[in-house]
Parts: C-alpha cells; structure tokens; sequence
C-alpha cells in the first residue's frame, strides 16, 4: 500500500467521521397547563420518517446527524407543535403541550408514523383517561377496569365484576401495577367496583400478549396504570357526587414549577343513608341497639420535586379499606346480649421513585416500593347475666394477607433513532401470611386465649431484563428481549429465563403484519374457587411441590389505518399454561388452609383464538368494536378424571361495542354493548342409584351426575348502558351532569343458578343482580 | 355463622335487587343404572334402576324388573341372571379371579355394557407390635396419645398398581353376648396413609378403612405402620382382626370419588365432584375387590389411666 493509498482512505475516514457527527435532542415533554408529564408522546420528523416516544417519565431522546430536521410533537388531544432544529450539538428541548377544548380531548392527534400500524408492540391497548369518563357508568362510578373490559380479548368474569381475565387465564394471571407497584386486590365491594379513582389516573396501558422483557412475574397480562404527578402550574382541583359516592381531587404546586402535589379521596355513602332503615327495622323486630353497614374508601396522593433538569422525584401512596360491619344489642329481663361481627380488607402501595437522566441518551429510574394486602375478619359474642352477673364472652379474627418491599431501577438508553435499549434489574421481598386466627373465649371461671395458624413464608424474588427496540431498515421494527427471574422460598431456588420478540413488518404505508412470542413465568398463586371478588382470595407462594406457573403465548396479527381516524386490527393467539392449581374436587374454599397443598391440583392449560377491533379516534364519532372468538380450556389429572374441560370463563364470543358521539359543544352521549357467551358451570343434570343401594348395611342414595367440570352452559351475557353528559362552563369553573341508564333495557343476566324447592317441587333458578339502574352523577373541575 | 354464609347475607342485601328466573332443562333420556361389587366368596349380585331427571324426586327408585342380564367370564358367557326383587339379579355363580362382563337389555333403553376385575388378594404375612406413645399436628398443639404400633409386612406384586383399604376390627368374645365384631378406627404416621387425611371410606359390606395405593412400595416388600389407640381394646381378652382388601381400580376410583362427592355435597363453596362410572352407555359402578386377613391375640389389663 503506498503513501498516497493511506493518505486517500484517511482522508475518507475523516470524512465520514465528520459527516456522520451524530447529537442528540432529548428532554421532557409536558402538558402546558398543569405541567403533567405526557407518556407515549411522538418526536418525529414526518419527511425523514425518524422519530422517538416519550417513555413512561415523559422523556424523550433521539440522536440524529449533524443537519437540519423538522420536527413534529403530538399526542392525543393535544395541538401537535412543530418545531425546526439545526442540530450541530446535543440539544435539550423541553416541550410543553397544549389540549384542545375539552369537548375535543377524546379525539387522537398522533401521526401515522408512530401509530398502532407501525409500533413493534403487539396486543397492546391504550385507552385515554377521557374516553372512561365519558363511558356510562355503574351507579354512577367511572370505572378504568370496566372500560377495560370492553376491548377484545379480555372477559369481565361475573356481572359487574372487576375481574380481568384475559386471553384465558385468571385473574391472579394479571400484573396489575400502580405507578408501577404491583396491586394485590382491585376488587371493592366484592368486585363490583375497582379500587383506582379515575382522577388521579394519567395513563392506562394494557398488553395481552407479545410482552416487553421489562415486565414479568405473571402469564396473562399487564395493566400498567400511572397516576398523575400534580399540577405544578396552579391550584386545581375536580369532583364528582354519585348516587353511592363521592370523590374529590386537588392539585397544586408547593414550590411552582418545582414542586407539585396530588391528593384525591372517594368514599361511598351507602352505610349512611341506610342507617335509619336499618335502625327502624331493628325496632321493630325488637332488637335494642343495631347498627350495620358498608363502605370503602380510598386515598391517593403523590409528590413530585424537580431538582434539576436531570434530577426529579416523586413519592406516590394510595391506601383504600373495604369494610363491613354488624353490631347489635339485645336484652331481657335475664340477660344482655352483645354480638358484633365484621370483614376489612384493602392494599397500601408506596412508591418512591428518582428518574435521572445520566447522559442525554441514558435515563435511569430507580425505585423502591411497599405493597400490602390486608383481610380481616372476625366475630365476636357477649352475654352479661342481670341475675348473677356472670358473663359469657367469645370472640374470633382471622388475618391473612400479603406484603411486598422492592427496589429495582431501570434504564433508558437510547443510542440512535434505530435502537431503544431498555435494561434493569428488580428485587421483591415477599412476605406471605397465609392465614392466623385469634380465639379467645371466657365463661365462669375458664378461660382461652390462643393464636394457631399458618407461619409467614418469607421469599425473595429478583428479575434482570434487557430489551432493545429495533429498527431494521424502513419496514421492520422489532423488539426482542429477555427476562430472567429467580425466586428463592423455604431454600428452594426456582427460575427461569424468558425470551420475548415482537415485529411489525410493514407492507403498506397503511398496513402492518405482527408477530409476538412471549415466555411467561409465574411464582405466586391465587387461591381462591369464586369469581365473585371475596376479599379471602388467598395469596401463596411456590412450594416443593407447587412449582411456578409458566406460559407460552404466540401471536399473529395485522393492523390496517384507514388516514388517520380508523384503525383495524385482528389477531390470533393461542397460548399455554403449565402447573396452573384448581380445588381439588370436593376441596372447600373454607376448608383448613394449613394443609392448603394438600387441597389444590396441578394442571394444564390452553387458550387460543381470534379478536378483532375496529376503533375510529377522531370526529364526532368515536369508539370502538371488539369481538373475539376464542376457547380456553383446562386439564387436571385428578379433575373430572383427567378429562380436559372448559375453563369457567372460557367465552367463545364475546363482543365489546364502545360508541361515544359528540352532539355539540355541550352535549356528548355514549352506548356500550356488550354480549359474552354464558359462563361455564357444573351442573348436575341427572342423578342415579348409588353402589351402596345394593347394600343391606346402607340407606338408599342418589348420586348427582356431573358431565364433567363447567359443563353447563349460562344463558349468554348481554346489556347495554347508555348515558348522555352535559357541560357547563361555570363562573368558579366547569361542571359535568352525567346521567344514563345501565343496563338499558333490563336484560336478567345469569349471576349464579341453584336448585330449589319451590311449592313442592325442585326446579333451577338463576339468580340476577342488576336490572335497569339509572344512573345521575355530578361532577365539577375547578 | 361461618363466613361464606355472611359474605352472602350482605352480598344478597346489599343487592336485593336480584331477580328469580325459571329455566327449562332439556329432556334428558333416560339411562340404565348398574350396580354391582363382586367379593370372593360373595354370590354375584347385579342391582339395575333408571336414572331420573334432576329435578325429578328421588323416591321411589325405578327398578327395572324385566332386563336380561349376560354374565360373561374371561370372555365366555357363562350365566343368565335371574330377577329376585327390587332391581336385583342374582347369579348362581361365585366370583373368582378373573376378568368379569355384564350386558344388559331392558326394552325402552340402551343397552349398557360394563367390564371389571378381580383383584389377586394380598396377603398381610407377619404383624409385629409396640407399644409407643404417637402424636399429631393440629392446628397449633400436638395431640399425644398412647397406643399400640402394628407393623403390617405386605408383599406387593411388581409391575402394576395397586388399590388398597386396610380395615381392621376387634373381635370381642363375651360370655353373654358370645363373638361380636367392634370396628376399629386407627391412625398413622406412615407416608403411605398419613398424606391423604379424608381417604377413611366404607365398603358396601361394612369394613371401614383407610383406602391407600403402592405408589410408594410398588412391588416390594412394605411394613404398613398403624396406631391403634387404647381405648379400642377391652378389658381382658382381644382378638384384633387385620383386614386387607385388594381393590381394583374402579372401585378404589369409585370409593374414593363418592366420599368426596358427600363431604361436598352441602358445601356451598366446595368444588362439585363427579362420581366415578364405568357403564357404557349407562351410570353405576361394575367392580370388586378380594380379601385376606391376619390377627393378633392379647390380653389387655387397663392401668387405670384416662383412657382403658
């Protein structure tokens, strides 16, 4: 090689180095009014077709060539803002968005470029806090899981159940995290309502399938719910009065622009306004004192401090109790009678929470978090002799429930627009508390005094990921990860490494193909054989013998946009469980749970099946249409003798129809449909003799004959629910009318069937819960 | 009241908004039921009825009185069973080892056909014994008894599972009454009967008993270790008898399911259980079971203590 050789390839080395300078843009983007953090915002340049999205802290980066870019925000409902950037260095931008009138905020504003057709995200669903508020109501309460209920793919359980149950796997099968603290119980009033108050929600995102490698520890979904950080900005505060509740949000800054709060509070109210009834029924049944009653409540509130640009941190808390109660008195001419009983149950999560953004490409997040589950129940009976002053006295609680610490930090690393690079590692320490119970008792001169039950299972659970979301040429993008955890319990050590891939390929401009494979692993298990939300749902960790849940899920799908106001999406999955428990036959939910072990079987599972979604975004009209057909099926060794049989809330049809439809400035009015194949029970349908009737030693017996578990179908599920909203603008503010019918036209949908005697005769009845309810609901921003 | 009870109470007042809808069952055909257990030494004794609709009653009971009941053995027909009353058919044959059939006809009805076999008995060999203090895990205190450990040698036979119920009882020799028989309920500490608490069933026979398979010992030579409590004995001389019954699978199946099927049937919050069947075409149970038994003899002096 001679001299002029090297110096020619020097030449050009230095001049690609200098051409291909590359800087970086990143910052926060925020709602101009109240300085909320926007997530999932798009930075693009619509002419390169290069562009980044605000992760989950409203950071954004991107780094580009040297040269001159045009670039566009946008958000759902938002105006999007243009901006032109010469980047000759790294650059902070910090963008501050502004919504459009309010009447608008439904609507979606996002580019095609970083819409469903083009993410790598599969099975991913994201529905605008706005959107709920303006959905009907139950009695009058926005509800985020019941919207979530509607999209395909995802089945309600019960009538008015807050049960998730999605792509055929359990409730417990769903990490349900609140500012990213997992959420053991969301049921409140036995699961007619969850426990998250839409006010103080920022963000809901749910995935079915084809799940990032940051997430682990459950099989069947994520509901990742974000609270909002405070209005850093002004004094701001909303409410609503319903007909069973009332909640009230405030928010402001501490130190503007620095330091925000928000607080927010829902009670109902139910106890109170039946407690005169309740006393005057009392009375006249002779009882002297009596007092009976429900409520819940929850709080939320969070801090957030900006220390720097590159510094800020946040301390979220939400606490809410379900309580019932029963107190009575009794008295004659011997004695005094006193007996009281009650149930409480609730969650406390905590999160302390420091992003800081290392370099312009490298954002950290590290959080330390407590979670607490909590049910307690117990009764209690006194009796004071007015002849001897003797007393008899008994009383009974009972403890189980479920704490969690954790400290986990993750990282952001966004290299250049092709890659984003997520890596973190987590650590849980669980303390399961399996069940004690108090007795005490006195009477005469005896007296117990004695605590028996199950000893805490302390385990450790750590997880290590790393996922890079790729873009590969102009019409692949992929995101492939892996998720490795370990979980360590009575010096047992279990774990599991976890592949996640998911891809779009895009074939048009308007038309995407997706892919997913996801490996899930799951160490805890729900113990529990209702649908009906019991508080008692009991939280256990793997054993020697109980081994971890897995599952294996792939997804197919395709993603059609129609310009920018439909989207039309369909997917296939089919997906499978392994060590999943169920009862054992005969096994009660209320049996001793010492031996809980000893009651569960371990099975298979699978689900499979097709959903499909139309969703307009923009207009007048917006909502969406979801159906799915899909089975989910089950088999146990020992369950109808290894037969496989349906899952209870295997659906084959399901369909979700959300119309939301703006009449004018004031005036906006929405229709939910839904209908779902009946559930699956066991029934008994026939009956015979018994071996033992051949038997002189033995009575004569009817056996029950059961084709095999969840035979019997329900009749099917169907109700709709309309509302109509008005606003107001008002001197102090806005307010919001709501009122609607749920259950529109009075559909007597199944909720449990049982025989009974009726008139000398035994016949079926099923149960309803909810017919025709109107619904009124006053809520007011300020 | 326990707390299902109570979660439902406030659930239905706090909603008493519910409402009663009456639903109509399909038709169902009606099916043969066949009954039947066979013991060496036992005649062969066959019980036919019909099922009934669940919202039927259940009494009285619809025998079928003019079937025709084959008996085949190791595949040869051998017998045609003759009505006596009540749904039952009797044979003139006794069971033995060997592979049973039954067919049955009734006019209106399916035809139902069912197959079993009888189980080899297996023999207890030898029975030492101990006197031992034993103890069990309640809740949170560990109940102490005293007791007498019988250890039970069992040879298994290899390359097949097998279903037992070991039933013992006290064969009590009284100068008035003269030989009676006292069923006697016993513990263990033994993996093979202490992992499965609710598995006490009773044979239609009367012998009560733990019910056990060789999942364990398969094939080999076991000592079965049982508790027998003090106060089963009586004062002065005892004969207690050890009862070993082979059972095969479908009525080792068929116990094991029906126990269940009844401590769940009242519970509101238990998993329903599906009785075991092995009809074709029918309900009811085809099975059998074989026994062989061994015994010790003592005399027994109580020492004054709470219990004899």
């Amino acid at each position: 090689m001679n001299l002029r050789t090297i110096f020619a390839i020097s030449l050009f080395l230095i001049a690609q180095f200098i051409f291909a300078q590359k800087y970086t843009i990143s910052g926060y983007v925020e709602d101009a009014s109240s300085g909320e953090k926007l997530l999932g915002c798009n930075i693009f340049d619509p002419e390169k077709l290069i562009g980044t999205v605000t992760n989950n802290y409203g950071f954004y980066s991107i780094t580009l060539p040297a040269g001159e870019y045009n670039m566009q925000c946008s958000f759902i409902g938002y105006k999007s803002i243009p901006f032109k950037i010469e980047l000759r260095n790294d650059t902070v931008i910090n963008l501050s968005m502004v919504q459009t009138n309010l009447l608008k905020e439904v609507e979606i504003s996002a580019s095609k470029l970083y819409s469903k057709v083009e993410e790598s995200q599969m099975s991913i669903e994201r529905i605008p806090i706005k959107t709920i508020k303006a959905m009907p109501l139950l009695l009058g309460e926005t509800d985020i899981i019941k919207a979530i209920q509607l999209l395909p793919g995802v089945q309600s359980g019960m009538e008015g159940s807050s049960g998730l149950y999605v792509r055929g796997g359990g409730p417990d099968q769903n990490l349900i995290l609140l500012d990213g603290v997992p959420v053991y119980n969301v049921n409140h009033l036995f699961g007619f309502f969850s426990v998250f108050n839409p006010d103080a929600i920022n963000n809901v995102t749910l995935i079915k399938g084809g799940f990032p490698a940051r997430y682990g520890g459950r099989l069947s979904a994520v509901l990742d719910i974000r609270m909002k950080e405070g209005n850093v900005k002004e004094f701001k505060g909303e409410g609503s009065i319903g007909l069973i509740a009332s909640k009230l949000t405030l928010e402001g800054p501490i130190i503007k622009d620095k330091t925000s709060f928000i607080v927010s509070g829902r009670r109902t109210y139910i106890d109170f306004l039946s407690q005169p009834l309740i006393r005057y029924a009392a009375k006249r049944e002779g009882v002297e004192k009596f007092k009976a009653g429900y409520y819940f409540y929850d709080l939320t509130g969070k801090i957030n401090h900006k220390f720097s640009d590159k510094s800020r941190m946040y301390l979220s808390a939400y606490m809410g109790n379900d309580k019932v109660y029963l107190n009575m008195t009794e008295k004659d001419n011997l004695s005094i009678y006193d007996a009281e009983m009650g149930l409480r149950w609730g969650n406390i999560t905590t999160a302390l929470r420091w992003n800081y953004i290392l370099s312009n490409k490298l954002f950290s997040n590290t959080t330390a978090t407590y979670s607490r589950y909590k049910f307690v129940t117990g009764a209690g009976f006194g009796e004071e002799s007015l002849t001897d002053n003797s007393n008899i006295n008994f009383s009974y609680e009972y403890f189980s429930g479920i704490d969690d610490w954790s400290i986990k930090n993750d990282f952001d690393y966004l290299p250049n627009p092709n890659h984003a690079i997520k890596f973190g590692i987590a650590d849980i320490y669980h303390t399961f508390k399996p069940g004690i119970n108090v007795f005490n008792t006195s009477t005469g001169g005896f007296s117990l005094d004695t605590t028996y039950g199950n000893k805490n299972i302390y385990a450790n659970e750590i997880a290590l990921y790393a996922e890079d979301d790729m873009k590969i040429g102009s019409r692949l993008k992929v995101n492939a990860g892996l998720h490795y955890s370990g979980f360590y319990v009575n010096r047992k050590y279990y774990n599991s490494l976890q592949p996640r891939l998911s891809g779009s390929f895009l074939l048009t401009e308007n038309l995407s193909v997706k892919a997913a494979l996801s490996r899930m692993t799951q160490y805890i298990h729900l113990l529990t054989n209702t649908s009906i939300g019991l508080p008692t749902d009991l939280w256990l960790p793997v054993t020697d013998t109980i081994k971890p849940m897995q599952s294996m899920q792939y997804a197919v799908g395709m993603v059609y946009g129609i310009k920018e106001d439909y989207n039309i999406s369909i997917e296939g999955f089919y997906k499978t469980m392994s060590n999943l428990i169920e009862y054992k036959e005969g096994a009660s939910f209320f049996s001793s749970r010492s031996d809980w072990e000893t009651n569960v079987e371990m099975g298979n599972g699978w689900a499979y099946g097709a959903e499909f979604l139309i969703e307009k975004k923009k207009g007048d009209l917006t909502g969406w249409i979801g159906y799915t057909l899909s089975w989910s099926e089950r088999r146990f060794a020992n369950i109808s003798f290894g037969e496989k049989f349906p899952y209870r809330y295997d659906r084959r049809h399901d369909v979700g129809i959300v119309l939301l439809y703006k009449i004018n400035d004031h005036i906006d009015a929405g229709l939910t449909w839904v209908y779902g194949t009946g559930n699956a029970v066991t029934l008994a349908l026939e009956k015979y003799a018994s071996l033992l009737s051949v038997s002189e030693y033995y009575y004569e017996q009817n056996i029950e004959y059961y084709e095999k578990r969840n035979s019997f179908r329900m009749k099917p599920y169907h109700r709709m629910d309309v509302g109509i909203n008005f606003y107001k603008k008002m001197v102090w503010g806005e307010r919001k009318l709501s009122i609607g019918l749920y259950n529109a036209y009075n559909r007597k949908n199944p909720f449990f069937m049982m025989f009974e005697e009726r008139n000398g005769e035994t016949k079926l009845m099923q149960y309803s819960l909810f017919p025709i309810i109107p619904f009124l609901s006053y809520n007011f921003s300020f | 009241m326990n707390r299902s009870a109570v979660i439902i109470i406030i659930l239905l007042a706090l909603w008493g908004c519910r409402k009663e809808v009456n639903i109509d069952l399909d038709d169902r055909d009606k099916k043969i039921v066949l009954n039947s257990i066979l013991s060496q030494g036992d005649p062969i004794l066959v019980n036919l009825s019909l099922s009934k609709g669940i919202l039927e009653d259940d009494y009285p009971m619809d025998y079928i009185e003019n079937g025709l009941v084959i008996l085949s053995k190791n595949g040869v027909a051998i017998d045609t069973l003759s009505h006596d009353s009540n749904g039952n058919y009797i044979s003139k044959f006794q069971p033995e080892t060997a592979i049973y059939e039954i067919d049955v006809w009734s006019p209106q009805y399916n035809k139902v056909h069912t197959s079993t076999e009888i189980p080899s008995p297996v023999s207890i060999s030898s029975i030492d014994t101990a006197s031992v203090t034993g103890y069990e895990q309640r809740f949170d205190f560990t109940y102490e008894y005293q007791a007498l450990e019988c250890r039970l040698k069992i040879t298994d036979p290899p390359n097949e599972t097998n279903f037992y119920l070991l039933s013992v009882e006290n064969e009590v020799h009284d100068s008035l009454s003269g030989i009676f028989k006292l069923p006697v309920y016993y513990r263990s500490p033994d993996p093979v009967l202490a992992s499965d608490k609710n598995n006490y069933v009773s044979l239609p026979g009367g012998d009560y008993g733990a019910l056990f398979t060789d999942e364990i010992f398969n094939g080999t030579t076991y000592r079965l270790v049982i508790h027998v409590e003090r106060y089963a004995f009586m004062e002065g001389y005892n004969k207690m008898v050890f009862k070993l019954h082979s059972l095969n699978r479908e009525l080792f199946l068929y116990l094991k399911s029906l126990e269940l099927y009844n401590q769940s049937k009242f519970g509101a919050f238990s998993e329903p259980v599906q009785v075991y069947s092995n009809i074709e075409n029918g309900f009811g149970i085809f099975c059998g079971y074989s026994t062989s038994s061994n015994s010790i003899e003592f005399d027994y002096t109580w020492d004054g203590g709470m219990y004899p």
